[in-house]
């Protein structure tokens, strides 16, 4: 998808009038937190496993040139061919060559944050392949043209009717032929699968993406819940795995403890239920019958190792931030206008499509620290935000009425004297301003605040006469 | 275009990374591992209870009788008018059990089967996982394509945890096959409403056939 982080603003205030939205949201918010909390629960090891589970992405980011090889080698041992893509033009037009190669016309995939990454489906779509989204989520969004709004659940923001519709109004030679009134969740889960199993057994090539990548084994390790990736990867005569080079791991034993992580904090499950384990070689059926590929994927991966930024590398995609994010919970995932959204996308995408075109992200965030308290490998995303913030004002990225706050807030610290007087007329004018009714409605200032909630009467002095008060009764 | 962008992102990589020595700075031995059981009946009841958290359905079979009430049973259930086994071992081994005239059928498992047995190389008392591979004569897609799945597995084949099926792999020097499966419970989504359904695009039912006595199913991983 083409990035619109630059569009926050608006995009943000549209989501909170759509009512849609709203009440697909208040699902969310009770309910994959409440999960992944119940699961922890079950999961008393769950500190000494994120310990671990820092332990092996750090090192593994402190020797990725030497892992990113023995994979390598790994894979072409098998039969393999290993593919490397500096950034996304690169690797689009690498899956699109290899689709040519093999003389595909349609195509099927498994969902993968790093193909939307690099908008893959556009380039395929450009080059003239029939392209089918088989998780269903995807598919949904797929088939109404919009972005994904969760790394998880892509389509977590519509209702179910808006989905009826939708399948509706492109499922035309379905025998339901169901209209909108009549749909269940079931039948349009039945639906769905049957509408795409057909696409399954067509495909002449399979694209998944990969939650681990064992580079001692040169395996790609997929989980799902559907079992799409698993017919995408062993149907078509092609299968193509496109990943992110963070995605490597050691060896296969590791990926125990990060699984055990990724399902608990994603969906609250103690394991998903499909695991998925796919390598080049095996039995005679396999290469040259069957050729597998793997994409490794940069696209400015490479310039966050070693930097102040490094951390967000360790991310295993489980969405645990975002499902714990007070703004995500109110606007939804599209209002990024980024692929990622949420916490950890506001600290990606500046990475991705460069600061100056999302300096937007790292701010909308309120710092509460639940993103990072929920992490399961511990990445400190409001530090993390806070450089990409500090980095945005030293570029002059940030808005005008940022930098003269800011420049304003600077002048008045730096002279305590000063701070105080402003600071004390300001808060004995608001409480004159409030002494009738004990809260105030409008300010010049803070409008967006006040138009959703009163401010309370300040008490007429500050924090600092207030203290000394107390000081003197003692 | 793929080898220019190699050197790039490698050279990028080396400049920041560690230089690999053999001297590692992660301990092979600090794995957290998951559950250990006392003995393996308590790993034997964790299992199944695992299995039934999935939503997947458990039958132990320790005599052939058990194994035939079980699997015609489910294919009743399940309305299969056939049941497809794929691999000849097995299928061999369900005829002994389930005696002549019976609804078995050797073949390859196709997209509208409504059932077929397969036998898992191992189960993990953890989750109530289940590990199938990708075999010549048993193509991963069996494990997908049918409406409902059965699996057989042999007690002895269990393991505690995720940790000790890769080592036991790796005592026994087995090499990848071009794909391996932890299956868990029936095929599911709650992509729409955020409703759970099983059935997404695998099987909607999962049967487990777990085999207790000296039955010879064993004997089929050799």
């Amino acid at each position: 998808m083409e990035n619109q982080s630059h569009r926050f603003d608006i995009l943000s205030a549209e989501a909170l009038r759509n009512h849609h939205l709203n009440s697909s949201l208040e699902r969310l918010r009770g309910g994959l937190s409440w999960t992944r909390a119940a699961a922890l629960e079950q999961f008393p090891q769950f500190d000494q496993a994120k310990v671990r589970a820092v332990e092996v992405k750090d090192h593994c980011l402190r020797h990725l040139d030497h892992y990113l090889e023995q994979l390598e080698s790994a894979v072409t041992a098998q039969g393999g061919q290993v593919h490397w893509a500096i950034d996304a033009a690169a690797a689009s037009q690498t899956v699109v060559d290899l689709c040519r190669k093999h003389s595909a016309h349609k195509v099927i995939k498994s969902k993968s944050m790093v193909t939307e990454e690099i908008a893959l489906n556009r380039h395929l779509e450009d080059a003239g392949f029939e392209v089918t989204e088989t998780d269903l989520g995807e598919y949904i969004i797929q088939l109404r043209q919009e972005p994904p709004s969760h790394i998880v659940g892509p389509a977590i923001h519509l209702t179910v009717d808006q989905v009826a519709q939708t399948f509706a109004e492109h499922h035309t030679d379905h025998p339901s032929a169901r209209r909108p009134e009549r749909a269940a969740v079931s039948d349009l889960v039945t639906e769905a699968r049957e509408v795409l199993r057909s696409r399954f057994l067509e495909a002449d090539v399979g694209i998944t993406g990969a939650n681990f990548l064992v580079a001692d084994s040169g395996t790609a390790v997929v989980v799902t819940n559907e079992g799409n990736a698993d017919l995408c990867a062993v149907l078509p005569r092609v299968q193509i795995v496109v990943a992110g080079i963070d995605k490597v791991v050691p060896n296969a034993r590791e990926t125990a403890n990060l699984l055990r992580l990724l399902t608990r904090s994603a969906t609250g499950q103690p394991c998903a239920t499909y695991t998925s384990f796919f390598s080049p070689g095996g039995h005679a059926q396999s290469p040259p019958d069957r050729p597998f590929h793997l994409v490794l994927v940069d696209n400015g991966r490479s310039r966050l190792v070693g930097s102040e930024q490094q951390d967000i590398l360790r991310c295993i995609r489980c969405g645990a931030c975002m499902n714990h994010c007070p703004v995500y919970a109110e606007i939804g995932g599209q209002a990024y206008g980024s692929v990622y959204p949420g916490p950890m996308g506001a600290v990606w995408t500046p990475a991705l499509v460069g600061l100056e075109r999302s300096a937007v992200l790292p701010a909308a965030s309120t710092f509460c620290g639940r993103c990072e308290s929920v992490c399961p490998v511990a990445i400190p995303l409001p530090r993390l935000m806070r450089n990409w913030r500090a980095e945005a004002h030293e570029r002059g990225l940030d808005p005008p009425a940022t930098r003269l706050g800011l420049r304003l807030w600077r002048w008045f610290a730096e002279r305590p004297g000063a701070y105080r007087g402003v600071t004390r007329a300001a808060a004995r004018g608001l409480a004159w301003l409030g002494r009738r009714h004990g809260y105030l409605r409008s300010l010049p200032i803070g409008r967006g605040w006040l138009a959703w909630r009163d401010l309370p009467s300040p008490e007429g002095q500050t924090f600092m006469d207030l203290m000394r008060g107390d000081e003197r009764l003692q | 275009m793929s080898e220019n962008n190699r050197t790039q992102i490698l050279t990028r990589l080396r400049a920041q990374c560690t230089p690999w020595t053999d001297a590692q700075d992660l301990d092979p031995d600090g794995a957290v591992l998951g559950p250990a059981f006392a003995n393996h009946a308590a790993r034997l009841e964790a299992f199944a209870a695992a299995v039934a958290q999935s939503g997947a359905q458990l039958d132990r079979a320790a005599t052939a009788a058990e194994v035939r009430d079980a699997l015609l049973g489910t294919a009743a259930a399940s309305g299969a008018a056939e049941v497809v086994v794929p691999e000849p071992q097995v299928a061999a081994f369900l005829n002994t059990c389930v005696g002549p005239g019976a609804v078995l059928a050797q073949r390859a498992v196709r997209p509208d089967d409504t059932l077929a047995v397969v036998w898992a190389e191992a189960g993990i008392a953890e989750t109530g996982t289940l590990v199938v591979s990708d075999r010549i004569e048993c193509p991963a897609q069996s494990n997908f394509l049918p409406a409902h799945w059965v699996v057989i597995l042999h007690a002895l084949d269990l393991v505690d945890h995720f940790e000790a099926y890769w080592d036991s792999r790796a005592r026994t020097g087995q090499t990848g096959p071009r794909s391996l499966h932890w299956i868990t419970g029936p095929s599911r989504t709650a992509d729409i409403g955020m409703q759970m359904q099983v059935g997404a695009h695998g099987p909607i039912g999962v049967h487990v056939l777990l085999l207790t006595g000296e039955l010879g199913i064993h004997d089929l991983e050799a």
